[in-house]
């Protein structure tokens, strides 16, 4: 016994002297080190102080919590400060943002983040480049059968949580806030480790997190947000919709020389406080380009996320507006934006419009292929990128410090690159 | 058979005599009062909105209001024979994606909108057959073909939006005919043909009388059940019109859109005056709701009134219409 430890000491100190001379990458150092059954926390000090190994994540900063046994072969890109030692390589994280739930830590997964593709064609994803130290029972309670991209999601975080090496509990919340909290009971029967949370109201996720954190559980929400510090993952409406107005603002620069009569902003009040940072992030981005914008051509109204009640709302807002000619249109979400240009065509003022949307909706997909049709651009989410917060999830149940914050890369897309965005759907299910 | 109330909405004025005679049962017809209503409520817009009064504002209403305006229409008719048919949110839901699915095929408008017809006409006999054979209360029914049907569209798409790209298709929803837009002109049509059957048919009188008493019109030899079958199936066509126009104006189908279309449509019947037991409404009646939700929408977007408050407000409305109903079916 005595001699196999001194051995793997040895063992050990030379993988040290390896990794300090830059003998072996930092990936081949967390493989051996893992092999020698060097703890989490040393692997995480060891790298600490050695550095790393050229790839792009940097050393440095705070390192509380200690690392994880990550078998990363992807390569690793700009990974820095906090999170290079808590992520996959890959993920870069800011320490100055401020993120919807007040949490000052916020990780971003980077658009380069992926790593080839897998057997079937599939882009793989960094998150599966580790495996967990030991079989968790991952739960993932998703929006609902009902939507063909929930289902999509559920699929592919089934499948990146197997590929961790845990065991996965799919659920459907079907868009219901009851269902959602009787399948907390059914996970916490079931014992879950960790619970990724998808469902569509914001209060029904704190009386989840409440009964979850009753059991010793815990969890993280996706898309909408959880209660103050929870975990939390989604393509950030704030950064996501300001990038959306700066497109827009930018737009009526170069075409319309920065005039620009009416803003239409299709809200959607009632889906609370952090869906309706899209609307700050409208504001804030066209503003940014046109500062001198007065307040008093933006008008926000309540579209309910939807098609027609967009349509019908955006209508009378023209009709209250009959001498705006230059108008942009910022959707909630694409088919809140194309209520917007239903109701532009029908007014016949599309021609000097330009909407926004984001999600990637089919209507979106529809209308964005038209060359002539006002609905200009949306941001798309990559539905692979989803099963981000399982592999998060099992990082803090390895013990490795998580950012409470995290963000998704989003796509902005036009008509010119709309047929170059892979299929959201459909490819697994 | 029940007493004929004093002046209930579809049945025949009493005779009097006078100029002012004809004023005052105008005055205490419910039509008539509701046509006052509506009056005012438009002239209160008309003076605290700008922009109101105007005709692009009035076609804003009309393209707001279509689509479940067409529903309520055929709705209407299953509520006169004493059928309330609450499956055809779900029928616009099926049809709708039945009809985008054949613009995906590359089968052309025409075959897109057969199919959707046909079928919404199938499965309204289908709540029909089911009432009349197991002689089912068509309330119960419909609730449970609302479920199936609904159901079945989330099955078949797997929850997934079927795109309808096609100009003619999408005229159907978004164009004009003669400069009014064709969803107005389709429920206009709609409306006047519904309202000649009900009015000058032997099959539109047969549900006045089986909604207002089935077995007084069995004894006079009415087949009621059969006459509450075709009700329905009336309301399975204009459903799967209905669903035609939303998914040509959308340009996507989606299961369960239909559905969403449901409160208002029944709202519209109801503030039209039409007995929810059945046995009185008249189709101008329904016009006339829809066009009170519609205008009450548009005049309090027009203000800038928050949405929250208008569901509250046409709650009210729609609870004192029943409250009216009540009143004048006790009375009678």
């Amino acid at each position: 016994m005595g001699q196999d430890v001194r051995r793997r000491r040895a063992a050990a100190e030379r993988l040290v002297q390896d990794l300090e001379t830059g003998a072996v990458s930092r990936r081949q150092f967390i493989a051996r080190a893992t092999a020698l059954g060097l703890s989490v926390p040393t692997i995480a000090g060891l790298l600490a102080a050695c550095g790393d190994d050229g790839g792009g994540s940097t050393a440095g900063g705070s390192t509380a919590g200690g690392g994880t046994a990550i078998s990363s072969s992807g390569g690793a890109r700009g990974a820095e400060a906090v999170a290079a030692k808590v992520y996959p390589d890959g993920i870069t994280s800011d320490p100055e943002y401020k993120g919807p739930n007040g949490g000052s830590r916020v990780a971003f997964l980077p658009p380069d983040a992926y790593d080839g593709t897998d057997e079937h064609g599939i882009r793989r994803w960094v998150c599966y480049d580790f495996t967990a130290d030991k079989p968790y029972r991952i739960a993932f309670a998703h929006f609902s059968a009902k939507w063909d991209l929930s289902v999509e999601m559920a699929a592919r975080a089934e499948r990146a949580i197997k590929a961790m090496g845990c065991e996965p509990l799919i659920f459907d919340n079907n868009f219901d806030a009851d269902q959602a909290i009787k399948n907390v009971d059914l996970i916490v029967q079931q014992q879950a480790d960790f619970v990724v949370e998808a469902q569509i109201f914001p209060d029904a996720n704190k009386a989840i997190y409440k009964r979850l954190e009753a059991a010793g559980i815990p969890s993280g929400y996706f898309a909408v947000e959880g209660p103050d510090g929870a975990l939390f993952e989604d393509a950030g409406n704030l950064r996501m919709c300001t990038a959306l107005g700066e497109w827009l603002g930018e737009y009526a620069r170069d075409n319309w020389d920065g005039q620009v009569d009416l803003v239409m902003l299709a809200a959607q009040p009632r889906a609370g406080a952090y869906v309706a940072e899209r609307e700050v992030g409208y504001r804030a981005g066209i503003k940014k380009v046109l500062p001198d914008l007065p307040d008093s051509v933006f008008v926000e109204f309540d579209s309910q996320g939807l098609l027609d009640e967009s349509q019908k709302k955006a209508a009378d807002v023209l009709t209250a507006h009959p001498d705006a000619k230059t108008i942009l249109g910022c959707g909630s979400n694409d088919d809140a934006a194309v209520g917007i240009v239903r109701a532009l065509e029908a007014a016949k003022r599309a021609d000097t419009a330009a909407v926004a949307g984001q999600a990637g909706q089919a209507s979106a997909v529809e209308e964005l292929k038209k060359p002539d049709s006002p609905f200009k651009v949306s941001a798309f989410t990559d539905i692979e990128t989803v099963p981000w917060l399982a592999a998060i999830g099992i990082l803090e149940l390895m013990g490795g410090e998580v950012a409470p914050v995290n963000f998704l890369p989003f796509y902005l897309i036009t008509s010119d690159n709309v047929g170059d965005f892979p299929p959201q759907a459909g490819t697994l299910a | 058979m029940t007493a004929e109330p004093s002046t209930p909405i579809g049945r025949p004025e009493p005779a009097g005599g006078g100029g002012l005679a004809l004023i005052g049962r105008l005055a205490a017809a419910p039509l008539a009062r509701l046509a006052a209503a509506y009056l005012l409520l438009a002239a209160v817009f008309a003076i605290a909105a700008d922009h109101f009064l105007t005709t692009d504002n009035f076609l804003n209403i009309g393209r707001a209001t279509a689509v479940f305006g067409i529903a309520a229409l055929g709705l209407t008719v299953a509520l006169i024979a004493g059928a309330l048919d609450v499956s055809f949110g779900a029928v616009m839901s099926v049809c709708g994606i039945l009809a985008a699915e054949r613009i995906a095929a590359g089968d052309g408008a025409a075959a897109a909108v057969a199919v959707a017809l046909a079928v919404g006409v199938g499965l309204g006999l289908v709540n029909g057959l089911l009432t009349a054979v197991l002689r089912l209360d068509a309330l119960i029914v419909t609730l449970g073909t609302f479920s199936i049907f609904g159901g079945w569209a989330f099955l078949h798409t797997n929850g997934a939006p079927t795109p309808a790209s096609d100009d003619a298709f999408a005229r159907i929803g978004r164009g004009e005919t003669l400069g009014i837009p064709t969803p107005v002109v389709i429920m206009i049509a709609i409306a006047l043909v519904l309202a000649v059957v009900l009015r000058w048919t032997g099959f539109g009188q047969r549900c006045y009388l089986v909604g207002d008493n089935p077995r007084a019109a069995t004894l006079v030899g009415i087949r009621a059940a059969w006459v509450r079958a075709a009700a329905l199936a009336i309301s399975g066509l204009t459903a799967a019109i209905a669903g035609v126009v939303m998914v040509a104006n959308a340009g996507v189908a989606n299961a369960g859109e239909g559905e969403r279309q449901l409160l208002n449509a029944i709202a519209a019947v109801v503030i039209g005056g039409t007995a929810l037991a059945g046995g009185s409404g008249l189709i101008v009646g329904t016009l006339l709701g829809i066009a009170v939700l519609g205008t009450i929408d548009n005049g309090l977007n027009l203000l800038g009134v928050s949405s929250t408050w208008q569901d509250v407000l046409k709650g009210v409305i729609v609870v004192f219409a029943l409250v009216l109903d009540r009143i004048r079916r006790r009375d009678a």
